[in-house]
């Protein structure tokens, strides 16, 4: 087997390169993997074997978090397949798409309404839910076209991913108002 | 030394003769030194039976020091002289000093690079030698104890200190000539010295609040794995401020001027400590406090007084464990046990109010003040490879987010806090002029938007970018967190490959240069001491690496390397063992990191070879 540091996230973790994972599966590997290559087997290595232990853990780590997290490891996957969200392509079917143009501006006045509201917390809250429930919907459509797997349907995936990254950044940003409200 | 750690347990030469290591807390105002011994890990009582160290040292005329309760009881005569709860002071900067100690019985200096350091009669010492000096006097402990000298210890930290204050306890623990093998969280420790004896599984919460610091991790215990799914706190908020509020009343009680004088300011902290202590136990509590002019002021507390003083610091510790909470994406519910520790955690109001916000009883079986240490033993005792079949694996967090500032002043995070470590990302950037040449990297850590509220870490330059349009350069920036929650970064210029890196070494520390000067100054006061210690340690590290690579020479010699590939690191090994028959230790040391060069790719085809075996073992396994 080779160095974790060479292998892609899919392949270091035994699995095949799909968008559905099995959690528990990857939880394993993932402490299977850390057994093996965490800095603390190594405190008596010399410094090289160190920073090599430093290095492949780092990887383990961030190959951990892209694939346990739904939007992440749709964009790794797309990036794999070769619809990276870089591309020109993504770029372009996100200005072409009025439709989520005029979602983002909307949803936008509605946080900065909501900002100088009375009861803020509260709409906040119901705000959130909203949001969330537009984001299992994009979840349940992606799981769909990457089963589904052809070019139309990655493009498409592409599509949805950015739409999630967008309605991830506003659950930041309400996150945010939040802590400064509290 | 990569060859032990990939021998395999069934492959093991020889059964090793148990290997000497300890855990250290070096608290605010105690520190303790544990160790394993025939599979129990134990806290070191002194000569006299007395386990806690106070984390105080005297420092005399003639640059003689005292630590613990002989320089305590010396206190109140003292005071300036007399160093306690210095570990504040660890790792930050004049400023942060100003704010924390407008009522410590210290004179501070501005010292030119920013880093406090404290005026007494020996001369200006600063907060990481005096915390070396409480870790010379526990090594001193442990060496009495073992017997002989550990190969390494773990020391704890708090979870919420930040990069600064962690690079400080290392230059500490250089200082006092200890190898530390690791830096631990003290909730982490706890959650160890905890989880493994009582066997728990599943979410537990720390509540640590010490002396002077609060941390507050949330835990999932599984099988030896211990992974710390957030950790928040306040590194400048304990139980010393306690002390501080309960002074501040009895100075308004007793009509004592706000200029008190550092005697009286020492003392009266003394009797807030045992004001707060008796209160512990009994519902009232009645004293004598000495005024300046030496008469006494009679007074009584109760604890509806005590709480409504110490009760806005106690709520203050719920917003970090809220924040926690969030970050871990649990609800208050799921938090299966709460622990409480640190000697703070003996108010039975901090229990109270705690127990309150989580809905359940906490955990005050285990005694606050040693779990720590016994915890860090623990993690000593796995790392030096005593227990090679042990599955223990701590997965750790950085507490704060690290970041660089971009223009206009913004931090730009890279790092988010309570990512899992070590970590590493990187992210480019670019230049905002036409022919910009040079860009300044300013890595700084903290939670807020504004670089000036972020501690400040490290600045550096990348220079000789090739002149170009604005925006045309990428310059990609590399940060880089080890286990021991220690920072590095790099710069490179991706269209020349111009590279610039650093190992974050924070500006409220000492640079590399003062720390190679206090060795030196300590070696002229002790210069044989030194070089006896120096001596020792070298050869119970030159014996270990020969008597690693024998076997491994035995076991895969033949196999992984050629003749002549055998014969320079034998001769290697011939030589190291020639040094040790002399007594200079820089030769040993010479010898061992030659050995050590020679040997590192039989080291790194082993553990190759030995990866291999063990997957294919796993894949056995699984059919």
């Amino acid at each position: 087997m080779s160095d974790p540091l060479q292998q892609d996230y899919f392949t270091l973790f035994n699995l095949k390169p799909v968008y559905r994972v099995a959690e528990p599966a990857l939880k394993a590997q993932y402490l299977a993997l850390q057994q093996q290559y965490h800095p603390d087997r190594a405190v008596n290595a010399d410094s090289a074997a160190q920073t090599l232990a430093v290095q492949r853990t780092a990887y383990i780590n961030d190959a951990y978090q892209t694939l346990k997290h739904p939007l992440k490891r749709a964009a790794y996957l797309l990036e794999q397949l070769g619809y990276s969200l870089q591309s020109d392509g993504g770029a372009a079917s996100r200005v072409m798409d009025p439709d989520f143009l005029l979602q983002q501006m909307t949803l936008h006045e509605e946080l900065e309404t909501l900002r100088h509201a009375d009861n803020a917390l509260d709409r906040l809250v119901v705000f959130q839910d909203s949001l969330r429930r537009d984001e299992k919907a994009l979840q349940q459509e992606l799981l769909q076209l990457f089963d589904n797997g052809s070019a139309t349907a990655l493009t498409q995936a592409r599509e949805r991913v950015q739409r999630m990254k967008f309605l991830q950044r506003l659950q930041e940003e309400i996150l945010e108002l939040e802590s400064t409200l509290l | 030394m990569a060859l032990l750690q990939i021998s395999e347990p069934n492959q093991s030469p020889a059964p090793h003769q148990q290997r000497l290591s300890a855990g250290i807390d070096l608290g605010t105002t105690n520190s303790l030194v544990a160790t394993v011994r025939s599979g129990l890990a134990e806290t070191l009582p002194d000569a006299q039976g007395r386990h806690l160290l106070p984390s105080v040292v005297h420092y005399r005329e003639d640059g003689s020091v005292s630590v613990g309760y002989r320089a305590k009881s010396g206190a109140q005569g003292d005071p300036l002289n007399t160093l306690s709860s210095t570990k504040r002071f660890l790792g930050r900067g004049v400023a942060d000093v100003k704010t924390l100690g407008t009522q410590l019985p210290y004179h501070f200096v501005d010292i030119h690079n920013g880093m406090p350091k404290l005026r007494t009669i020996a001369g200006d010492i600063s907060p990481v030698e005096v915390s070396s000096e409480i870790l010379k006097s526990l090594a001193q402990r442990l060496r009495d104890s073992l017997g002989g000298e550990p190969e390494g210890v773990v020391i704890t930290v708090p979870a919420y200190f930040d990069d600064a204050q962690r690079q400080a306890t290392k230059d500490a623990a250089r200082l006092a000539g200890l190898k530390v093998l690791r830096l631990l969280n003290e909730p982490t420790a706890a959650a160890v010295a905890y989880g493994l004896d009582q066997r728990t599984e599943g979410v537990i919460a720390v509540y640590d609040l010490g002396g002077g610091t609060f941390d507050f991790s949330i835990l999932r215990l599984n099988k030896g794995v211990f992974e710390v799914l957030a950790t928040s706190g306040d590194s400048a908020l304990g139980g010393d401020d306690m002390d501080r509020l309960i002074a501040t009343w009895l100075m308004q009680q007793a009509a004592i001027a706000d200029d008190a004088d550092h005697h009286q300011m020492r003392r009266l902290l003394d009797d807030a400590c045992r004001i707060k202590e008796a209160l512990t136990d009994s519902e009232t509590f009645a004293f004598s406090i000495e005024k300046e002019n030496g008469q006494f002021w009679e007074g009584a507390m109760d604890r509806a007084q005590l709480q409504q003083i110490i009760d806005p610091l106690i709520r203050k510790t719920l917003i970090p464990c809220r924040r926690a909470l969030s970050d871990a994406g649990l609800d208050i519910s799921e938090v299966e046990e709460l622990v409480m520790v640190g000697g703070s955690t003996r108010t039975p109001r901090v229990r109270e109010l705690v127990g309150e916000f989580f809905q359940r009883q906490p955990h005050i079986d285990i005694d606050p003040d040693r779990v720590v240490a016994i915890g860090a033993a623990m993690q000593a005792d796995v790392l030096v490879g005593n227990k090679q079949d042990n599955q223990m694996l701590l997965l750790d967090v950085i507490p704060l987010s690290l970041g660089l500032e971009m223009m206009g002043g913004l931090a730009e995070k890279i790092i988010p806090r309570n990512t899992t470590i070590p970590a590493a990302r990187a992210q480019e950037f670019t230049t905002y002029k036409d022919g910009q040449t040079a860009m300044v990297i300013h890595v700084v850590q903290g939670e807020r938007e504004l670089v000036s509220d972020c501690r400040s870490l490290s600045r550096f330059e990348l220079r000789g970018i090739p002149p170009m349009a604005a925006g045309a350069a990428r310059v990609r920036v590399t940060f880089q967190v080890d286990a021991d929650g220690l920072l590095s970064v790099t710069a490179h210029e991706a269209t020349t490959g111009i590279e610039s890196s650093i190992q974050v070494k924070p500006s409220y520390g000492l640079g590399e240069e003062e720390v190679a000067r206090m060795i030196t100054d300590s070696m002229a006061h002790a210069r044989e001491d030194m070089d006896a210690r120096n001596l020792r340690e070298q050869t119970v590290e030159a014996n270990r690496v020969l008597e690693a690579l024998q076997a491994a020479l035995a076991m895969d010699g033949e196999q992984l390397l050629s003749v002549g590939e055998r014969a320079t690191i034998e001769a290697s090994m011939q030589r190291l063992r020639d040094r040790l028959k002399g007594d200079d230790w820089t030769a040993v040391k010479a010898a061992v990191s030659a050995l050590n060069h020679n040997s590192t790719e039989f080291a790194a085809r082993r553990m190759n070879a030995s990866i291999q075996i063990a997957l294919a073992g796993q894949q056995i396994d699984k059919l």
